[in-house]
């Protein structure tokens, strides 16, 4: 195991181990270190400080206009502040709270298991890009259902990769330093979710015109 | 590759960024030109950078489901951990009981009393524990969403470099949108809440000290730290004359900052516990009112205002206002 799962919250670890993630900089880190000795202060102003990062994680991956957002940010919260004990400092706390927004809001839709239903209301309540022409608002909300769609269906290690990556727009190292992987491993973790991705557009031909994937 | 910024995927998260150099995006245009697979990541993450952003009443969304989620884990902490370690506890005293005695009558052995002995001194220990806390442990990612760090099973695979001298390409968007990674609470945000909070929460002082800090905060424009005192000033003295005064002053910042809910019931609070400033918490429920798009509630605050203060230094101000809200409801 690469991260010690049990290790408490503590002195952050020495950056001179070249295989290990480092730990990062964390305005965050002294906050949720109180707030993992349970002090209800530390654990309010924590989370509202979090509060509107996790909003938006889970607004993408469930839709914007998901009837259980909110259920499933509370969900979230309470998953965050279970967790923070053995947080180990690999990444910013931002990140470790997003990355369990993320895998919440992924727990809730492939829970619901109402993929159809989930895909048409990505697709009815998103339409309000702004900029953009109205077949191209559809079309960005077609590939975003088709992606949540994956994500209901990946192997859980993809899937994350692929929402940190993709959906929340973490680099490499950044995602490797939230799942606590070495960056090979997300690479490699991102290239078949990719793959899996790019078949699913393949089997669009309406999606595959437009971006012009035809001859992958 | 062992550079993270050099791998073409993460050329596609800082342009989303709004992070590349000319030369980055020269190389990017390259790679998605000739990479289908780069395209469609670029493009699919591109769209969900338009949604999902923060919209009007999203600051009552959290503080709703943060107080739901601090009473939940609350009463999940009590409710489960004391019976869990009591049963774990004697569960342990059990099969350490039987099978130190199993281990007894193989050797022959009658000593149980000197071999019993620190096993129950353990499991006592175990089912009552005193002053460290046990914490719960991880759920099981697919059932929870808590993340684990085991990923030691998964093999390492060599991932496929991409040719950057291939076909020309379609100009990246390099859009320096919002994303989770950069949230729209900056940074800096971020470290003067923390700093706030460690300064208020390290330093007991009183409520005239606090109001005199969290205004000087105001007036620095440090308007974290100023809220973050306001605060603790109504939690820790809520009856005193400073916290009254504060809802004003916190109302104000709020507004300032955008925040026209919770500007709006700190203006309200003011005006329910009444006080010299009505004139002005007046002005700014109607002010948050506007905010909020309340357009019947704001006209009412503005006609209360006239009413109540008829000389008012404000008084040209709602008479406007009032003009504006009239040519709007006849369009």
């Amino acid at each position: 195991m690469r991260l010690l799962k049990s290790q408490p919250l503590g002195p952050e670890p020495d950056e001179d181990s070249s295989s290990e993630p480092r730990s990062v900089a964390d305005p965050l880190r002294t906050l949720a270190t109180r707030a993992s000795r349970s002090e209800p202060a530390a654990e309010q102003t924590l989370l509202v400080a979090l509060g509107p990062s996790m909003l938006r994680v889970v607004r993408r991956i469930l839709g914007t206009r998901h009837p259980e957002v909110q259920d499933v940010c509370q969900e979230a919260a309470v998953a965050l502040l279970s967790a923070l004990p053995r947080f180990a400092g690999q990444c910013t706390v931002l990140h470790f709270a997003c990355r369990v927004a993320a895998l919440t809001a992924m727990n809730a839709r492939r829970r619901a298991g109402h993929r159809a239903s989930i895909a048409g209301l990505d697709r009815a309540q998103e339409a309000t890009d702004e900029g953009l022409s109205p077949a191209e608002m559809a079309e960005a909300a077609r590939r975003r259902a088709l992606l949540r769609q994956l994500l209901d269906e990946l192997p859980w290690s993809q899937a994350e990769a692929l929402s940190l990556h993709v959906v929340l727009g973490y680099t490499v190292d950044e995602t490797a330093r939230a799942v606590g992987a070495a960056p090979n491993t997300v690479r490699s973790r991102l290239r078949r979710a990719m793959s899996a991705l790019r078949q699913r557009i393949n089997a669009d031909s309406h999606l595959l015109e437009v971006i012009g994937a035809r001859h992958e | 590759m062992s550079d993270g910024s050099d791998w073409p995927l993460d050329l596609i998260v800082r342009a989303r960024r709004g992070e590349l150099s000319t030369s980055d995006e020269q190389r990017l245009t390259q790679c998605v030109r000739s990479s289908p697979t780069l395209r469609v990541a670029h493009l699919v993450g591109s769209d969900f950078d338009r949604v999902g952003e923060v919209e009007p009443g999203d600051d009552q969304v959290v503080r709703r489901f943060v107080a739901d989620a601090i009473r939940h884990h609350a009463n999940r902490g009590r409710g489960w951990r004391g019976p869990r370690r009591l049963v774990t506890g004697l569960l342990a005293v059990a099969f350490l009981l039987s099978g130190t005695t199993a281990f007894g009558w193989w050797h022959g052995w009658v000593r149980l009393g000197f071999l019993t002995a620190p096993v129950v001194a353990t499991a006592s220990r175990v089912a009552c524990p005193t002053t460290a806390p046990v914490d719960p442990p991880l759920r099981a990612r697919p059932s929870t969403g808590t993340p684990s760090a085991d990923t030691s099973s998964e093999p390492d695979v060599e991932t496929p470099s991409i040719d950057p001298s291939l076909p020309t390409p379609p100009k990246p968007e390099a859009s320096p949108r919002q994303h989770p990674a950069q949230p729209r609470l900056r940074s800096s945000s971020v470290s003067e809440a923390a700093a706030a909070f460690d300064l208020v929460e390290s330093n007991p002082v009183t409520a005239e000290e606090l109001f005199s800090s969290a205004n000087r905060a105001r007036r620095a424009g440090q308007n974290a730290r100023a809220i973050a005192m306001f605060q603790q000033l109504q939690r820790r003295f809520p009856s005193s004359a400073e916290a009254r005064l504060s809802r004003l002053s916190l109302g104000r910042v709020w507004l300032a900052q955008g925040r026209a809910q919770p500007a709006l019931e700190q203006f309200e609070s003011y005006l329910a516990s009444g006080g010299p400033l009505t004139e002005e918490a007046l002005l700014g429920k109607a002010r948050a009112l506007a905010a909020l798009e309340r357009f019947g509630e704001e006209r009412a605050a503005w006609q209360t205002l006239l009413q109540r203060f008829p000389s008012s230094v404000y008084e040209a101000q709602a008479e406007q206002r009032l003009h504006q809200l009239d040519v709007k409801a006849r369009q």
